[in-house]
């Protein structure tokens, strides 16, 4: 591809809490490309998440990440959503008390009205999405997602199964509409229904418009979201990549060929 | 001026006002065993100093500011009379949000109650509203054994001050087997610096009687002191069941001490809502006798303070009789150099086997320099018995602001989404929602 990607991680490296996770990891996302990042537990997939994502505990130590050809480290986790980048979590946050209608609602209005752009004087305060407008917004998206109309009013995460943190997730990428997305093993914890219902609504999302990594331990999603390239990372760097018949031969031959160090660079 | 001296001052203080008080009371008709009470309160008062730091429910809370001021203030500040809503003061009307005609209403101003307005469809159910006042003149015998049965004077000096200048309060009475058709509210306003109010009220509901009563305690705030010494006393008759909601919102500048008592007899239920949002020191003692076999008592609450604020909530829950429950969660939120100290007390006595007793406090703190002191208590005299509290204090969870941050929300917008959340499962108690939305107003103008 010869445009620039969005989303370009160079040599980054990543330390917590004065332990280094990330040890020199180079990446590349563009819209319209669906990637798959696979590796053992504790390889640091999600602090490549969170990273990118800007939580304050990841220290980053080296390399850089440009999104949209600029530098996003010292961006807030808030403006980096803002700027089009999108994290699905791992493990959701419960927030009791705040319903997921009026986080969304509140979510969506943080896009409109955004100070920042507020360069000189005083922009005029916008009211945000109308209450008629944003409901009927929601319902479309949950319905696709078969979610109950009951979980507008639930509080957010708080007391969801699994796999109803999982759909939050996706309906919230959905509502958001980032540039690029990363999916913190999306998968794990949903059954088959829910596995399909929630690919199916990744899919939907996909296209020209956006790009996504898929964080998996199971070639079995990648059955229906069709990654065009096959990341694998082991210790803190990425050491294979190849085609999705890179998961296939995962699934069969596991981590161990990879872990002993033989740079294979599939196709 | 010596101690002997300042003794000597501050009973000629106490003797005129109860000497004036006695006065305004015979004068609108208060029979003589309240007139009596008085007297003996004003006698008690004297008697009594300030509470010393060996006082376990004075020592967390310093009021030696309302003390130093009490002799300037005026404990019989005329309010106005009110033709009808419109007299009264805006702030009040707004938070009616015009629903003044769908609920008996009754707003005291500063010492008098200026309206009672009950509505014909409670009139026709028997349901009595009015002023204390009033009530002592026209319901005198009901008043009899109800008026401190629960909230004697000798408390402690400020509940001995506040019998003997006692000025207004409510009177709510709902006969055996009725269900109030309205809602009943009842306001409390102060126009200024420099009063001293001391309404007591009386809530009586019969056999199986159900209701729903919001007391509101309001004023702007003013440069000086004004000092708020209110007390209720709560009476809940076998199988009644009351909705109460006390929500305090005062002015900045005012002291307020008030006591809450109820007795919850066999198989009555209280759903209790107790918000402190205002006042400069504010102390309170919400205190719930489960009196009857299978009596409950449900008690949600907050405090959220800002600036200086000072809040002391005081719980009690006594459980005095058998198959008796009790849960209770007050949350308290804390900003800038606010303190709040909870403490709760949950007693059970001899004969309460089978009781259920909860306590839970929430603190959040949003500065490094607001503080909040959490201190629980258990006395069990019963074997057979479930007892469990708990409480914590911390700052806002920094996974939850990064989740809602990662979802675009600024940092501010977010701790407000996430402070606005740790108040909802109180605020959702709050049974009329114009009176929600209100209280979620306040909280976000608090918020900042
Ligand atoms: N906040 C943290 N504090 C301390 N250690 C951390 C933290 N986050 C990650 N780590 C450590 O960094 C390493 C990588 O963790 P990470 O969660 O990124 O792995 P992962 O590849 O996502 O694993 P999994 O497949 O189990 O989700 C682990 O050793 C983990 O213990
Ligand atoms: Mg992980």
């Amino acid at each position: 591809m010869s445009k620039t990607p969005e989303l370009i991680v160079n040599d980054l490296r990543v330390a917590v809490e004065g332990k280094e996770i990330l040890k020199g990891l180079s990446l590349q996302v563009a819209k319209g490309e669906i990637h798959a990042l696979m590796g053992p537990n504790g390889s640091g997939k999600s602090t490549l998440a969170n990273t990118l994502m800007g939580h304050p505990r990841y220290e980053v130590t080296g390399g850089e990440i440009l999104f949209k050809g600029l530098s996003i480290l010292e961006m807030e986790a808030d403006e980096r959503s803002r700027a089009g980048l999108f994290m699905a979590f791992q493990y959701p946050v419960a927030i009791p008390g705040l319903s997921v209608a009026n986080f969304l609602r509140s979510a969506l209005n943080a896009r409109l009205v955004r100070p920042e752009t507020n360069g000189s004087g005083t922009m005029p305060q916008k009211k945000g999405i109308a209450p008629r407008e944003f409901r009927a917004l929601l319902k479309g998206q949950m319905a696709l997602l078969k979610m109950d109309e009951s979980f507008a009013t639930r509080y957010l995460n708080d007391g969801f199964s699994g796999g109803e943190k999982k759909r939050a997730e996706i309906l919230q990428m959905a509502l958001l509409k980032p540039e690029i997305a990363i999916m913190d093993e999306t998968d794990s914890g949903l059954d088959i229904d829910a596995l399909r219902v929630v690919s199916d609504g990744v899919n939907a999302l996909a296209g020209p418009d956006l790009g996504v990594l898929v964080i998996t331990h199971y070639q079995r999603i990648l059955n229906y979201i069709k990654p065009h390239r096959v990341h694998v990372m082991v210790d803190g760097r990425i050491s294979v990549s190849g085609g999705p018949e890179l998961a296939l031969e995962l699934e069969t031959r596991g981590y161990d060929w990879v872990r002993n160090g033989k740079e294979v660079t599939a196709p | 001026m010596t101690t002997a001296d300042l003794q000597i001052q501050e009973r000629n203080l106490f003797t005129d006002w109860s000497a004036r008080a006695t006065a305004r009371a015979a004068d609108a008709g208060e029979p003589a065993w309240a007139l009596e009470r008085r007297s003996a309160a004003a006698a008690t008062a004297a008697a009594m100093s300030y509470p010393d730091r060996g006082d376990d429910l004075w020592r967390r809370i310093d009021f030696r500011t309302a003390e130093a001021g009490i002799a300037g203030l005026d404990p019989f500040a005329p309010g106005p009379r009110a033709r009808g809503v419109d007299d009264l003061p805006a702030p009040v009307v707004a938070r009616m949000a015009g629903e003044a005609g769908n609920a008996g209403l009754l707003v005291q101003r500063d010492s008098d109650v200026v309206l009672e307005q009950t509505h014909p469809a409670l009139e026709k159910q028997g349901v009595v509203l009015c002023s204390m006042e009033r009530a002592l003149r026209d319901h005198g015998a009901r008043l009899a054994d109800t008026l401190g049965a629960l909230l004697h004077a000798d408390e402690d000096r400020y509940a001995a001050i506040s019998e003997t200048v006692r000025s207004g309060g409510a009177f709510v009475w709902v006969p055996d087997g009725v269900e109030a058709a309205l809602p009943l509210r009842l306001f409390q306003w102060m126009d200024g610096p420099g009063r001293l109010s001391a309404p007591r009220s009386v809530i009586v509901l019969g056999r199986g009687a159900r209701a729903t009563v919001i007391e509101e305690q309001l004023s702007a705030t003013a440069e000086g002191l004004a000092l708020h010494l209110g007390g209720t006393e709560v009476f809940l008759g076998d199988d009644a069941k009351l909705v109460y909601g006390t929500l305090q919102d005062w002015g900045r500048n005012v002291f307020h001490y008030g006591n809450q008592r109820a007795r919850i007899g066999r198989g009555a239920e209280l759903q209790w809502i107790q918000t402190l949002l205002g006042g400069r020191v504010v102390k309170s003692h919400s205190y719930f006798d489960l009196a009857g076999s299978g009596a409950q008592a449900f008690v949600h609450g907050f405090m959220f303070g800002d600036g200086r604020q000072h809040f002391h909530l005081h719980t009690l829950q006594r459980h005095l009789a058998d198959h008796t429950t009790s849960d209770l969660l007050i949350k308290g939120c804390l900003k800038d150099h606010a303190r709040s100290v909870y403490q709760g007390l949950i007693q059970v006595s001899e004969g309460a086997q089978r009781t259920d007793a909860y306590q839970a406090n929430r603190n959040l703190l949003l500065s490094d320099t607001a503080r909040a002191d959490s201190i629980p208590g258990l006395e069990i005299l019963a074997n057979d018995v479930r007892c469990t509290h708990g409480a914590t204090i911390g700052n806002v969870d920094e996974e939850q602001m990064y989740y809602l941050m990662s979802r675009g929300l600024q940092r501010s917008e977010a701790q407000r989404l996430i402070v606005e959340g740790f108040f909802v499962p109180v605020l959702d108690r709050i049974p009329l929602e114009s009176v929600r939305e209100q209280l979620r107003d306040a909280i976000e103008h608090k918020i900042g």
